[in-house]
């Protein structure tokens, strides 16, 4: 563990696209040592005594807030959380200004959520405080990716040549970004899957394929990473009705029968039951589901110690 | 006054050449040009080597912000601005609130502008009433007061009867019709172009059909009607297909591309990590689409150049990206950054880039064009081709928004005389 935090040079984790391999590592590797510590009946370390982290969070979420905070508090950093309606310039503060008001109370490290792709880089570029992206628009979510990897790791012992069929609405999807860096630095197979509407332009320079058809993504696959579906992407005629949608990229029983015997399955949360996903498949033995969410409390612990840990100690008091 | 500058290159853009001579101006009219002059009395004499002139340069297209928001840039400050950046005249756009969208509108920037008295400053008006995109404006009634073309600039008419009704009637006077191409069904939220950038950054993005089926569209309904047409900033190569077509086709119809189509694409939003100062409308594109602009520079294609100058307060640039506001900055780098990157990435005759600057847009639009010749008022920019680095904070813009800052680039304005009056003189405006 000593090791990650001589390895970890940055302020900010932004997005997974400017990681080495090895740096996407020491998080793993970190955070196999934070699962320990989960595991345990009284679930905290003294570790950030004294740290202070914001939760900035302009957009809706559950696991992923409460994720972070319980994280912080494990590893006996004081937290402040706030969430928020998007911010408009027009009326009240700028959101600059709300960060920089908040880094003058003391605080170390923030996490922001914000709808707005490249919110967290400007934050970043303006204060001196750390910060961590947990999901900007459609641009990036890398803790989601690293604690995919990570259950990943755990299953299987290894992510070089793995087959990681990634369906549902990647136009869309941040989740989808950080995930394809992620498996391709670490030398998987991405194949992407949906509708052609929901496919971003150029997205095979990210050395990745792409098909529309369900079966072909599926077959022999080793992962099936299923995302979620924004049912309002409906309302904008990017495909006709739910109803159609599960016809064709549904993730069902019948449908990964054609994957490898052990293949897992995998979904970032929240699920729209019976439109992306069934819930015999949800529910079902290959599911991680409730696994990811598990680890991405190890993860992130691991995150925030390689990040703030080891600080506290330069100037005692 | 009596300046003699001595072996200067003289840029004659209506005669698509140049010269190295000897330019002599007392009292603001240009005396002599010719080699060897030899001028006694009290004369400043300027060395010209590395220092070239040019007559009339114009930038037809301008946001001048005022009134409305004058927090952005006014007039007094805009004109500052231009003679700054060289120009001893521009065209300011009607999306001002209110709009220019009738006469008296035309006469308050007439007005403005004259009280200010350093660059001319002529008004376009609206096409449509109040910018709506509905009903056509009093185009006539503005012309007469002195508008020199129409557009709703920042917003498309993208009502076709519209547009068509409004190139027919302008026949009348013989002024063009200047149009933002944006089909904004496609363009909506998309705050970067559509392509592999977008999918990096995570945009929606905003295609290059968006621009090129209005540019196809406004083509045909100035074949169908012989009016008169100029696309404002071209920035994808399919636009300039559609253009061609047009000019083979004899449609009456000019285009201008702006100095930062031409020297960033969208891999600038990525290498400058989402700076909103690369937020632009028509979006930066692909490099395939700047070869063709420059392509289109070269092959005269492209009649104009002209900076679509967007000041913004920081306050508006200062936010997340999809909120920013569209535009740059643009009339204090526009020479440096055609000189440096046109004359000597490029190798395109000075005369040829400025003539885009000066004589075309001055035909286009029905502006005075005062040529480098003996016994004329001193209209002219002194420019020096010597390296200096942008710094945003010495413009004279209220709009320090540009992605520019910092760079190193070659070809300063350092003397404007606007009609025999010096009014700008190494970086100081001369009232």
């Amino acid at each position: 563990m000593e090791g990650g935090l001589s390895m970890w040079k940055r302020k900010d984790l932004i997005g997974i696209e400017e990681l080495s391999r090895e740096e996407i590592e020491v998080v793993i590797e970190t955070a196999v040592s934070m699962k320990d510590i989960l595991k345990r009946p009284i679930k905290k370390v003294p570790t950030l005594r004294g740290r202070t982290i914001c939760t900035l969070f302009y957009e809706p979420s559950t696991r992923t807030r409460s994720s972070f905070e319980l994280a912080a508090k494990y590893l006996s950093a004081d937290t402040v959380s706030i969430a928020t309606a998007t911010s408009s310039v027009q009326k009240g503060e700028s959101l600059l200004d709300t960060v920089k008001t908040l880094e003058a109370m003391g605080i170390d490290l923030f996490i922001i959520r914000h709808s707005a792709s490249g919110v967290p880089s400007f934050i970043a570029k303006n204060i001196k405080a750390g910060v961590i992206n947990a999901g900007d628009g459609m641009h990036e979510h890398p803790t989601q990716a690293l604690l995919d990897v990570f259950t990943v790791y755990e299953k299987k012992g290894k992510l070089e040549g793995l087959k990681i069929a990634i369906v549902g609405d990647i136009f869309h999807s941040r989740v989808a970004r950080s995930n394809i860096y992620a498996w391709n630095k670490l030398g998987s197979n991405v194949i992407l899957c949906g509708p052609p509407t929901l496919i971003p332009p150029y997205i095979e320079n990210l050395n990745v394929k792409v098909t529309y058809d369900l079966n072909e993504a599926i077959e022999d696959a080793d992962i099936i990473y299923v995302l979620r579906l924004q049912l309002e992407r409906q309302k904008r005629g990017l495909f006709p009705t739910l109803r159609e949608y599960h016809m064709f990229y549904g993730i069902n029983q019948e449908r990964i029968k054609k994957a490898k015997k052990d293949v897992l399955v995998m979904h970032p949360g929240p699920m729209n039951r019976g439109v992306e996903i069934s819930s015999e498949v949800a529910d079902s033995l290959i599911s991680v589901i409730n696994e990811q969410v598990t680890n991405g409390v190890a993860v992130r612990m691991a995150l925030l110690y390689l990040m703030l840990g080891g600080k506290s100690d330069e100037n005692p008091v | 006054m009596k300046i003699l500058f001595k072996n200067i290159t003289l840029v004659y853009p209506e005669k698509d050449k140049e010269e190295i001579g000897d330019l002599y101006i007392e009292d603001g009219i240009i005396k002599r040009i010719g080699k060897g002059l030899d001028i006694n009395g009290n004369v400043e004499v300027i060395d010209g080597k590395d220092k070239i002139v040019v007559p009339t340069l114009v930038d037809i297209h301008v946001h001048l912000r005022e009134p409305g928001y004058e927090w952005k840039e006014t007039i007094e400050s805009g004109s500052k601005a231009a003679v700054a950046g060289g120009f001893t005249a521009i065209c300011c756009m009607p999306n001002t609130n209110p709009p220019i969208d009738n006469k008296e509108m035309v006469r308050f920037i007439y007005e403005k502008a004259d009280i200010v008295g350093l660059s001319r400053v002529y008004p376009i008006g609206t096409i449509t009433k109040g910018r709506e995109g509905k009903e056509i404006s009093e185009m006539g009634d503005m012309f007469m007061a002195g508008a020199k073309g129409f557009s709703d600039d920042g917003s498309c008419v993208m009502n076709s009867e519209v547009l068509r009704c409004a190139l027919e009637y302008s026949k009348i006077f013989n002024a063009p019709i200047i149009e933002h191409a944006e089909d904004t069904n496609l363009t909506l939220e998309g705050n970067v172009n559509f392509g592999k950038i977008s999918t990096l950054l995570g945009f929606k993005g905003m295609p290059w059909v968006a621009e090129a089926s209005i540019v196809a569209r406004d083509v045909f309904l100035s074949a169908l009607t012989g009016g008169r047409l100029h696309i404002a900033h071209i920035s994808c190569w399919q636009s300039l297909d559609m253009i061609k077509w047009g000019k083979e086709h004899g449609a009456n119809i000019t285009c201008e591309v702006t100095p930062h189509h031409l020297v960033l694409t969208e891999d600038a939003v990525k290498e400058m990590n989402y700076d909103t100062n690369t937020k632009m409308n028509p979006p930066l594109r692909t490099k395939e689409d700047q070869e063709a602009l420059w392509e289109g520079i070269k092959n005269d294609l492209i009649d104009v150049i002209a900076t679509d100058h967007a000041p913004h307060h920081l306050d508006d640039k200062m936010v997340e990206y999809g909120l920013a506001e569209y535009g740059i900055s643009g009339l204090e780098t526009a020479i440096p950054l055609v000189i440096t990157y046109g004359y000597y990435e490029r190798k395109i005759p000075l005369s040829k880039l400025f003539k885009k600057m000066s004589y075309n847009p001055c035909k286009i639009l029905n502006l005075p064009y005062i040529p480098l010749e003996e016994s004329v008022p001193a209209n002219l920019t002194i420019i020096d081709l010597s390296e200096k680095e942008v710094d945003k904070e010495k413009f004279f813009s209220k709009g320090k928004n540009t992605p520019f800052h910092g760079w190193r680039l070659k070809g300063w304005p350092v003397m404007t005389f606007v009609e025999g009056r010096l009014v700008y003189r190494e970086g100081k405006i001369l009232w």
